[in-house]
């Protein structure tokens, strides 16, 4: 489990400030704090590991060339999701229109140190939960892996994703109801 | 609270996001219902499953590498294409502006903005003392909007190639 954003240290603070500034090693601090974050978002959205992290890469320097144009540094985390959503969206539809790759390129590679039978069963349940996912629609998938995966509050989604609050509420609803249904036989 | 509501709001209650007065009225409902009891355990079941079956990504400094190196040819192709892109756009807007005022179209817009404000004028609505200065401010509009109009795209470009 990805762990949640904290709040804002001081610290941090002053980093996106350097970096506010074109201060590279200060950015690159920020790069190495957040990816994966960022990764597992596009990750999450995408459902394939390679493309995940080319759009992750994007989604920095996309952020590095405008960070001057960000009003403070309490919105960079957000600004950084927004982005990366954006991205992984464009990239998801772009997928789509010419046919998607299968579920094995996608996953990520497991352990080397765990038996083949654990490999196996971890493989096929990441498999399930995969396959789930691609089931849902790209606005609930996005809603879902914002929520859960990343563990960010309604209202927080609602601003990055600049919609309203009640339509995150019922895509997250209507994702979850979705994502039983489909894994309800599989897990019982 | 009945059923259906208790229902309705059971992933808010999952996810800590109701108000405290919410919460009590669910909690309260979930001690006597044992239907809706199974259903939130049911929910919370299908998310934890969830959560511990995501692949979670990983990245090591190879990627923090890689992506510092894309920032540093960017940046330069940025430094390179963003002077060129400037000339240009500024070049197609003196194209533009010499074409919009040689123009009928021009003089036609002019016609069409003077007849307003002299509208405006005759109604007493806008009050103006000399003719010219009718002919300066349709000017001064004109060339304020075709500078917003050109400053916008040259921004959208420059934004579409960082």
């Amino acid at each position: 489990m990805i762990e949640v954003v904290p709040a804002l240290s001081e610290e941090l603070s002053t980093v996106i400030q350097k970096a506010m500034t074109g201060d590279k090693s200060a950015f690159s601090k920020l790069v190495w704090r957040y990816k994966d974050h960022i990764v597992n978002i596009a990750f999450g959205i995408l459902g394939n590991s390679q493309d995940a992290e080319d759009i992750a890469q994007e989604a920095f320097l996309k952020a590095f060339l405008a960070i001057g144009r960000l009003s403070s540094a309490n919105a960079f985390y957000r600004w950084l999701v927004k982005i990366t959503v954006n991205l992984s969206i464009d990239k998801k539809a772009a997928n789509v229109l010419r046919s998607t790759q299968s579920l094995e390129s996608a996953l990520p590679l497991s352990s080397p140190a765990q038996s083949p039978d654990r490999v196996a069963e971890q493989r096929e349940q990441r498999r399930l939960v995969l396959t789930a996912l691609e089931r849902l629609s790209l606005e609930q998938r996005t809603v879902w892996v914002l929520h859960e995966f990343q563990e960010l509050p309604y209202q927080e989604i609602a601003h990055i994703l600049n919609i309203p609050l009640g339509t995150v509420k019922s895509r997250i609803s209507a994702a979850r109801s979705r994502l039983r249904e489909i894994l309800a036989p599989e897990r019982w | 609270m009945d059923c259906k509501t208790c229902k309705d709001l059971l992933w808010e209650y999952h996810d800590h996001e109701l108000d405290s007065e919410l919460n009590w009225q669910v909690d309260k409902h979930l001690t006597t219902c044992p239907d809706c009891l199974t259903e939130l355990v049911s929910l919370t079941t299908t998310t934890r499953f969830l959560k511990k079956h995501m692949p979670v990504l990983t990245l090591d400094s190879t990627f923090v590498q890689a992506t510092m190196e894309k920032i540093d040819l960017g940046e330069s192709a940025g430094a390179f294409l963003k002077p060129i892109i400037g000339i240009g756009l500024a070049l197609a807007g003196l194209i533009l502006c010499t074409l919009v005022i040689i123009s009928p179209f021009f003089i036609s817009l002019l016609w069409l903005i003077g007849n307003i404000i002299f509208t405006l004028v005759k109604l007493g609505i806008l009050v103006v003392k000399a003719a010219p200065l009718l002919q300066i401010i349709s000017g001064i509009t004109l060339s304020a909007l075709l500078f917003i109009v050109l400053a916008s795209i040259r921004r959208l470009a420059v934004r579409r190639i960082a």
